[in-house]
């Protein structure tokens, strides 16, 4: 839950206009009374910055305890919206203002994450125990994380505790879930510094669910069940050390991640076996150079990321679809090796002007897991080369007015190493190199001095997003290659007012945005084969409230309006609303502060009908939400938290897309900082 | 103390309460509008949601009743048997004469248990019969008037491969005999032809098989003790071979012989369906993704009499030819020219609301 409080305000105008997210950086010699120790680089934020609509940033404070999952408390903000598939780690993901998840561009410390076969990146895999913050950018991307995203971008900022500090967290809960994280820091010497963080989740899924057995027009065969192989298993890390030398600070991290479970499958489909097994390490070495002289500053970067995606399951057993090969066993996975690095440049002159620019690049290597019980031993290596250059530059010539631009151009070769490529014909395909270049802009424009209660901030640009590897090359059984798949493209365009004065602050935003050149799956004879297809728009409103009307009570609320549409020239779609998106939903929030120990809050939200397909055949009923917490501090810098998720315990599904999600939970959360 | 609570708690209370303006449950009366005894029903899908819809005044209604979104639909009599395959695995049965009614139209869906797969359907009386289910390795009898199983018969005996299924796919009766299409498939790939099985329809027990000639046999159609299958090969190439080919089974002597070929069709049959005033066929020819028209074949010596029906582009959606009306109906599934087209003759009209899923196959009920 947010808390909003005089501490926040402040931190919260020192993020307004955020574009950098954490790469926001002045040189040190101007900072003022906020700046940090002159052994610390990167300082607050220059006035520049505040160019464009704020970013929404939240903290632990706005999860811990809480019994959300990223993709929930993502979808407790305006404009954001999700949908569960499952307990703890199933996958989940969240649209902004519309755009499909796929579009939008999830960043690790602003790195952008890997390719997930065209499909949208699992927020569910993500652990909060290992973040500091989380940063949503639903208008203008920062340069710093690509400069470009037809939905918007998430930036996932990991833990990087500094100086003679911990935390340890734990957490229980129905149907056997738990947490348990420890993060520890410490100057080791005057100069180095080490943090780590490490967590471990884990679920049982065995919630309660109503099976219809797949058939919606006999309830003679209805029943509740036991959800069984759900079970979710995660062990995560990050790792950071930080030496600082007279001319900069050289930064190493470490990350990994291992997490395994059942995939439990549908409503009426369900399995007994299948599963998954996902493993990464990644590895980033950051140079951040002191300023020279005047305003300019370097950065650059190196990072690696081995990862390896298995999935299994039984046709024999689970009776999931068309086998080729062992019918006891089936697998599919790949490897993948990227490697990236990135040069950035800073430069900010007598304040009124500011650049950036940012030239990162990759190199990425797919390549099949082969498994020797299966025939389906399709040879195939994809490779993708990568150059990306993002330029921001901003003007501010009255205290009062602010201007930003970004200019992003992205380069990009392609490698198909030939032979049984296109796995679903047999012909083999000769080696071939594709290139391509894509570019985005964006523009942005504030009024309103810092001081003023009321700014007004307008921005808009043109983004797009390039197929990925696997959506072009098809490594899947029955999906047809298409090697001619061209970007998507769109634009969107924001006009928001803040308001904010003592403890409320009021944000109202009208937006709308367009994507062209869609990727869709078309089937034919049993076929599917992705092609430019589909057109989507979005207009619509958000508000964004919060307020601490008395000492012992804080209130927000937000709300979405919106008329999500889809105008592809296929028939069937023309008009219809997009899949999951509603056109209104609405959240509240209270939080009671009963004594300097005691907190009691309660959110409800409430969101209108959503359809699952295109075609909007499938529809859900409005559906409502509840949520409470209640906060006990038994000693110092301790915090027990009692939290009832889905208090109502209802989730609508249609019967023939339904993923049983589950109804009420409870959870007891320890928090202790030394 | 009241003032500052007004505001933020009339904001809060507001935006949720407003959720009551957006939600569009509703009900309708629904009343049958069809005037005649005979529907032509169609299957539409794009393999997210699918929905059943029928011809009303040869126009496509506008009602529809929602299924799995791979099923298929089968006549028998005054009832349209809906098959929902891989992901639902159930038997439907609904009641033509009650279309437009809504859900009542729906007499029964059972579960057939997953992976099931069910392909086709032979009724041979109102109390018996019998159901191909391709991810099984039996034959299900069952009772048409509850859609309750009865017995099973095992055909695991001829799987290609390790499982146990050979890939029941289509049936059809012949007089007492029941006539079994097997596909025989081998990890889903059709490297072997096909075998037709003869059945005793009312006792079950395996009377004789046949060797069919092409590879991956679909659609079948009966006609004065023949049977017609359209074999329409490995859809992952489109080579023109013997693998697929319109085959014709003479059930009196067991003889098989090709009475079309892929050369001669410019591609692999899929669909089929008959004219029986004229006593042709027509079939939808796979000629590679995305491309599928439908050609005209004399039963009798297997000429083509039209290789390609003007105004199909993809028409793997289906073929039908009512023989009432004497109309053809084919299922184009091009994505942005998708509909149910009709042919009568001499020119195609286009029947189907642009706003509707692709076709993806059709069923002619009569009563």
């Amino acid at each position: 839950m947010r808390q909003f409080d005089s501490k926040s305000c402040i931190f919260l105008l020192s993020f307004l206009g955020i574009v950098a997210g954490a790469n926001a950086q002045v040189p040190a010699d101007t900072a003022g009374a906020n700046a940090l120790p002159a052994t610390e680089v990167r300082t607050q934020i220059n006035p520049i910055d505040q160019v464009g609509p704020a970013p929404i940033v939240l903290k632990p404070a706005d999860w811990e305890g809480s019994g959300l999952g990223l993709a929930d408390l993502l979808a407790t903000q305006a404009g954001m919206h999700t949908r569960r598939m499952g307990g703890m780690g199933s996958f989940q993901a969240v649209s902004i203002r519309g755009v499909a998840a796929n579009k939008v561009v999830v960043c690790i410390d602003g790195i952008p994450l890997a390719e997930n076969h065209g499909a949208a990146f699992n927020l569910g895999s993500v652990d909060l125990n290992q973040l500091e913050r989380v940063e949503v950018f639903k208008g203008t991307v920062p340069a710093a994380f690509g400069g470009n995203g037809l939905g918007g971008a998430i930036n996932l900022v990991t833990r990087k505790k500094v100086g003679q500090a911990g935390k340890v967290q734990a957490s229980y809960g129905s149907h056997n879930t738990g947490e348990a994280s420890l993060t520890l820091g410490s100057n080791l010497t005057d100069s180095l510094r080490w943090n780590s963080s490490v967590s471990w989740r884990f679920s049982d899924n065995d919630y309660k669910y109503y099976d219809r057995n797949g058939t919606p027009y006999n309830h003679e065969d209805d029943t509740t069940r036991t959800q069984s192989n759900a079970r979710f298993n995660q062990f995560s890390g990050s790792h950071g050390w930080s030496l600082i030398r007279k001319s900069g600070e050289l930064r190493l991290n470490l990350g990994h991640s291992q997490e395994s479970g059942g995939i439990p499958g549908t409503e009426s489909q369900h399995t007994h076996v299948a599963g998954f097994d996902q493993q990464f390490v990644a590895s980033r070495l950051t140079w951040l150079n002191r300023p020279w002289g005047t305003g300019l500053r370097l950065e650059a970067e190196l990072g690696a990321r081995l990862g390896k995606d298995l999935f299994h399951w039984s046709n024999g057993i689970d009776g999931l679809g068309y086998s080729v090969g062992d019918p006891n066993y089936q697998e599919i996975g790949s490897r993948s090796l990227k490697a990236d690095g990135a040069l950035r440049l800073f430069g900010e002159w007598n304040e009124p002007y500011g650049f950036e620019s940012h030239l990162s690049g990759f190199a990425e290597q797919l390549d099949p897991r082969d498994h020797p019980a299966t025939l389906n031993s399709w040879q195939w290596r994809l490779q993708r080369h990568s150059l990306t250059s993002a330029t921001e530059a901003s003007w501010a010539p009255q205290s009062w007015m602010a201007l930003r631009m970004h200019y992003q151009a992205t380069a990009q070769i392609d490698h198909n190493s030939g032979g049984v490529l296109r796995t679903t014909f047999p012909d083999t395909m000769e080696a071939e190199a594709d290139s391509r270049m894509a570019q985005a802009l964006q523009g942005s424009l504030r009024w309103g001095k810092p001081t003023f209660p009321f700014h007004v901030s307008v921005s808009g640009g043109h983004h797009y997003r390039i197929p990925e590897l696997r959506e072009q090359y098809s490594t899947g059984m029955g999906i047809v290659a298409n090697p001619d798949l061209k970007p998507e493209s769109g634009e969107k365009v924001e006009l928001a007012g803040e308001y904010e004065v003592k403890k409320t602050r009021l944000q109202i935003a009208l937006f709308w945005n367009q994507s062209r050149n869609g990727i869709y799956y078309v089937n034919s004879a049993g076929l599917s084969k992705p092609m430019n297809l589909t057109r989507n728009d979005n207009l619509g409103c958000e508000l964004d409230f919060h307020s601490q009307p008395l000492l012992w009570l804080d209130v927000s609320a937000q709300a979405t309006l919106q008329n999500p549409r889809n105008q592809s020239p296929l028939g069937a779609y023309l008009g219809k609303l997009t899949p999951n998106e509603p056109q209104l939903s609405t959240g509240s929030e209270f939080t009671l502060r009963l004594g300097p120990k005691w907190d009691v809050g309660l959110r409800a939200e409430w969101r209108s009908e959503v359809f699952r397909d295109p075609a909007n055949q499938m529809r859900i009923a409005p559906q409502e939400g509840i949520h409470s917490t209640v906060s006990f501090k038994p000693w110092k810098q301790g915090v027990l938290r009692f939290s009832a998720t889905n208090l109502t315990g209802v989730e609508y599904q249609d019967v023939y897309s339904a993923y049983p999600t589950p109804g009420r939970q409870y959870f007891i959360h320890l928090t202790q900082t030394f | 103390m009241k003032k500052k609570l007004l505001l933020p708690l009339g904001i809060a209370s507001s935006l949720l309460l407003s959720g009551c303006l957006f939600d569009s449950d509703s009900t309708d009366n629904k009343v049958s509008t069809l005037t005649q005894n005979s529907v032509v029903a169609v299957f539409t899908s794009d393999y997210t949601s699918g929905a059943m819809r029928w011809l009303d005044s040869n126009q496509l209604a506008d009602d529809s009743l929602q299924f799995n979104q791979d099923s298929r639909i089968h006549a028998g009599g005054q009832y349209i048997y809906v098959l929902e395959r891989f992901g639902a695995d159930n038997l439907v049965r609904v009641d033509a004469a009650k279309l437009g009614i809504g859900d009542a139209a729906v007499e029964y869906q059972k579960s057939l248990g997953a992976g099931a797969n069910p392909e086709d359907v032979a009724i041979v009386s109102s109390s018996l019969g019998w159901l191909a289910l391709s991810g099984r390795g039996y034959l299900l009898k069952f009772n048409p008037a509850t859609g309750l199983a009865m017995d099973s018969i095992d055909i695991s005996a001829y799987s290609q491969d390790s499982t146990p299924s050979p890939q029941a796919v289509a049936l059809a009766l012949y007089g007492d005999t029941l006539c079994v299409v097997l596909q025989r498939l081998t990890s889903w790939s059709p490297n072997h032809p096909g075998l037709l099985l003869l059945l005793d329809a009312n006792k079950g027990s395996i009377m004789d098989t046949i060797a069919l000639l092409g590879h991956n046999p679909g659609e079948i159609v009966l006609e004065d003790g023949k049977l017609y299958v359209a074999n329409s090969g490995d859809l992952m190439n489109s080579e023109l071979d013997d693998t697929r080919s319109l085959d014709v089974v003479d059930l009196k002597t067991g003889s098989v012989k090709v009475l079309s070929t892929s050369v001669a069709l410019g591609g692999g049959p899929s669909g089929l369906t008959l004219d029986q005033k004229n006593q042709v066929l027509y079939t939808s020819v796979y000629k590679g993704w995305g491309e599928t028209t439908v050609a005209k074949v004399s039963l009798t010596d297997g000429k083509v009499i039209t290789a390609k029906l003007p105004g199909v582009s993809n028409g793997f959606g289906g073929v039908a030819f009512d023989n009432k009306t004497q109309i053809l109906y084919v299922g184009e599934q091009d994505q942005t020219l998708a509909g149910v087209k009709s042919w009568d003759g001499d020119s195609l009209r286009v029947v189907s609301s642009p706003k509707v899923l692709p076709p993806t196959g059709f069923a002619i009920a009569n009563w």
